[in-house]
């Protein structure tokens, strides 16, 4: 009798073993990939590996990056955000509305802008919870209401430059050399992947991943955790907006079009999973440096800029494909 | 005799993962007979038939059906040769007519090849009669009540003359009345040369109407009797088993006199459409048991009762604390732990290591300023691993690599880990092999001793004799009886949960 168990346990080892050594396959790869992705560049490329073009690499990333932070919260919880590129683009039209039509000051613009940002992360967070509406369809709604409401608002800027106040705000450095966001971008990543590893709110977000029924079982707030990563989620996108405007000096029509799902393949890409439980920002953040290389990448090949969305839709659907197979067990059975 | 087979099973094996669900399992079905398949919960009855109907792929072994041999693993082919299955669960269009649901493969034809839905309405009708069902079978389906929904399932399968009927515990919602009508139904469907494989495991019913029995236990094939006089009922359980009955389930002692202190009081608690007027009172370091056949209103109450339903009228007492309107947060709040009755559903962590798991309910207790300890999680792991007996290859195993009854053991264990004052368990050994039953039973049996008190819902009445100090039963969605101490058998929990109508032919064999 107490053989068979031996037996049987052993059995089991060898399949968790098996299963886990995959498993930490696939929590690394990213990091491979884009070291690849770097070294390829490098090689092939001068004008690639120097410190001007790193540089402005992580400098554009430092700026994105707030847009991701939410939706990787998020999609650890199994939910999905897609108004993020129009909250984006929504964000930073808004302050420069504010600033140059009513002559508000910058400093009290953002944070007014950013508010707004919380209130539709709010709207979002309240009918998917109350009403229990798919948080896809939910956000594919104010997707397309506040791109509207976006459009609307850049016709009142004719095109105009910002005033510089709005234009230094992405260009803080510190002692002269690095900018602000660059460093904000490094500290956040070690902050939040500390906290998602140790932190009990934070390691919540899987369990409600995992199975919301079984977390709701045993004591874990879901609803107001959602609410609360789903205002994040706005007004981090609200940040990265801002931020993008204040960098490129002005607003254009499309700011931002296409930004949701790049942030996803670059989430997925790093490990987060469409089915929840699964996820990391240090892992996400690689994944949008991934993408940010591949386009940068495409300048240094003159390759012309229009196949950036053919690179990233054949991205997406490659990880996505991998995501499923990963977790075709949750499929099935 | 060879060619009287109609289906012979050689050598079925099938695993799940790590866990083996049928072990070279063969025997033979003959032609025109009823042949009960028996054995405990997870013993692969309902894995066995779903490989038979061709649902599931098996790893080895031949399935042999009218001499030849099934290579195509589909559904629709499998029916195509004229295999046929009642499902456990419901498989019903919800959103269909009773008539649409009963023939869903549109029979009735007109010459343009349209429906003939006057000729398919005519004869789901009679159909219908057959159980006595008095329904417009235009009605949609939505509105029946669950024992109707299921004596549809089984129209639906019976109506096409098949040559294999697979019964998969078609019984479970139905009445006495029902029961002796589908008895009478399979007979009469025997006798014109249709084959049954019928799985349940209410022992009577199978005693009273099959020619054969297989029994599997734990996946492996026990062997085949003859059903005659030979074949009696504590004969068959020791088959299924494979010990001593008396060693699973034992009366509950009364010898201990409970102090009578309230603990939970359920005042007038109504929902509309549902439960009416509950009154209920749960003592200190009380086992109370609650029983309810489907339809009855328990599984209700069991979700009103841990704040996962919301109710219209009534109060809600914790140790006189009054509750007019509580969730589960405030229960847990208050003690309470609730053991589900689908584990995968709501209860573990399925893709989660077992530590995460164990973790999940008391997060608070292992961190220091809000940042967990995990070193303590793991001591903490270990050592209900230990206390359970859970067979576990590590800490960091998730449970969808564990079996059944494992995966209960690591769900009771995080529920008692947080110590608490109540548990509500839902049935609470669904699905789980007969040792971890017991084991769990006694892990039961010992919580008031620890200053816990606890209510069962369960669908075995042995389960509520071994565990409950005392029983309530529901039945039409309101209480209809309790049950205290010696009073609390088979038969007087049966007599009160079907109803006045047929309190007096409980559990005799029905004859025809």
């Amino acid at each position: 009798m107490d053989k068979s168990i031996n037996k049987d346990i052993s059995k089991l080892k060898n399949v968790t073993a098996r299963r886990s050594r995959n498993f930490d396959m696939s929590r690394y790869s990213i990091f491979i990939i884009v070291i690849a992705t770097l070294l390829f560049l490098s090689l092939s490329r001068d004008n690639f590996f120097t410190y001007q073009n790193i540089y402005s690499i992580f400098y554009g990333l430092s700026i994105e990056f707030y847009a991701v932070i939410g939706l990787t919260l998020l999609l650890i919880m199994g939910e999905v955000d897609l108004s993020i590129g129009s909250v984006f683009a929504f964000a930073g039209i808004f302050v420069g509305v504010m600033v140059l039509k009513t002559g508000m000051p910058v400093w009290i613009a953002i944070p007014v802008s950013l508010l707004v940002c919380g209130v539709i992360g709010l709207i979002n967070g309240f009918f998917i919870i109350k009403f229990k509406i798919n948080s896809l369809m939910m956000t594919i709604g104010t997707m397309i209401l506040f791109r509207g409401i976006a459009d609307g608002l850049i016709r009142l800027l004719e095109g105009v430059t910002y005033p510089s106040e709005y234009r230094m705000v992405s260009k803080i450095k510190i002692a002269g050399e690095f900018n602000l966001t660059i460093i904000f971008f490094i500290l956040i990543i070690i902050i939040l992947e500390i906290l998602l590893y140790y932190n009990i709110s934070f390691r919540k977000l899987y369990y409600i991943g995992e199975n919301i029924f079984s977390a709701r079982l045993y004591g874990i707030k879901t609803d107001r955790i959602k609410m609360i990563i789903f205002i994040i989620s706005s007004i981090g996108a609200g940040i990265a907006g801002i931020l993008a405007a204040s960098r490129s000096g002005h607003s254009v029509h499309n700011t931002g079009v296409g930004l949701e799902f790049k942030m996803i393949t670059a989430a997925v890409l790093g490990g987060a999973s469409l089915f929840g439980g699964k996820g990391s920002i240090l892992r996400s953040a690689a994944g949008l440096l991934f993408l940010a290389t591949i386009f940068n990448g495409f300048v240094m090949y003159n390759i012309d800029p229009v196949f950036t969305g053919v690179v990233t839709g054949a991205v997406l659907l490659i990880v996505i494909i991998i995501d499923t197979r990963i977790n075709r067990e949750k499929i099935e059975y | 005799m060879p060619e009287e087979n109609l289906l012979e099973i050689e050598n079925i094996s099938k695993s799940f993962g790590v866990v083996r669900a049928l072990k070279n399992v063969s025997f033979s079905v003959q032609k025109a007979e009823i042949h009960a398949i028996l054995g405990e919960n997870g013993a692969g009855k309902s894995t066995l038939v779903k490989i038979i109907k061709g649902e599931i792929p098996h790893d080895s072994g031949k399935l042999i059906f009218e001499g030849n041999e099934i290579k195509i693993i589909d559904p629709l082919y499998s029916i195509s040769l004229g295999i046929t299955m009642v499902h456990q669960e419901l498989t019903v269009f919800e959103n269909l007519s009773v008539a649409e649901n009963i023939y869903p493969n549109n029979v009735f034809k007109t010459k343009g090849g349209f429906l003939n839905k006057t000729a398919m309405i005519k004869k789901a009708k009679e159909n219908l009669l057959l159980f006595g069902l008095d329904i417009d079978p235009t009605d949609k389906i939505t509105y029946l009540t669950l024992a109707q929904k299921q004596i549809i399932e089984i129209l639906r399968s019976i109506a096409l003359k098949r040559k294999l009927i697979i019964l998969d515990e078609p019984t479970s919602g139905l009445n006495e009345v029902e029961v002796k009508r589908l008895m009478a139904i399979l007979k009469r469907l025997k006798n014109e040369g249709i084959t049954i494989l019928y799985i349940s495991h209410r022992i009577p019913e199978i005693i009273e109407i099959s020619d054969r029995v297989s029994v599997l236990k734990d996946g492996s094939y026990v062997g085949t009797f003859n059903n005659d006089e030979t074949l009696t009922e504590q004969k068959i359980i020791n088959l299924m088993v494979g010990r001593e009955i008396d060693l699973l389930y034992s009366k509950k002692s009364t010898s201990e006199e409970i102090l009578k202190e309230e603990f939970l009081k359920l005042e007038g608690i109504s929902k509309k459409n549902s439960i009416q007027d509950i009154n209920l009172t749960l003592y200190k370091n009380e086992i109370l048991g609650i029983f309810g056949l489907e339809g009855s209103g328990a599984e209700m109450l069991s979700k009103i009762l841990f704040g996962l339903e919301s109710f219209d009228k009534g109060v809600l007492k914790i140790k006189n604390r009054q509750f007019y309107r509580y969730s589960s947060e405030i229960l847990i709040d208050n003690g309470f732990v609730y053991v589900n009755r689908n584990r995968k559903e709501a209860g573990l962590f399925f893709d989660m290591p077992a530590s995460d798991n164990m973790a999940a309910p008391v997060l608070k207790k292992f961190s220091k300023f809000n940042f967990l300890n995990f070193s303590k999680i793991q001591a903490y792991t270990e050592e209900y691993i230990k206390r359970f007996g859970i067979v576990i290859p590590g800490i960091k195993t998730k449970p969808r690599n564990l079996s059944g009854g494992n995966q209960q053991k690591l769900m009771f264990s995080m529920c008692l880990g947080v110590e608490p004052e109540c548990v509500v368990a839902n049935e609470p050994t669904r699905g789980v092999d007969v040792g971890a039953k017991a084991e769990i039973h006694k892990f039961i049996l010992e919580l008031p001793g620890k200053n816990t008190s606890v209510i069962v819902f369960s669908s075995e009445l042995p389960e509520l004799l071994t565990l409950c100090d005392r029983v309530v039963i529901m039945e039409t969605n309101s209480i209809a009886g309790e049950l205290e101490g010696d009073s609390i058998t088979e038969e007087s929990i049966m007599a009160i949960a079907a109803g006045s109508a047929s309190k007096n032919n409980i559990n005799k064999p029905v004859k025809n």
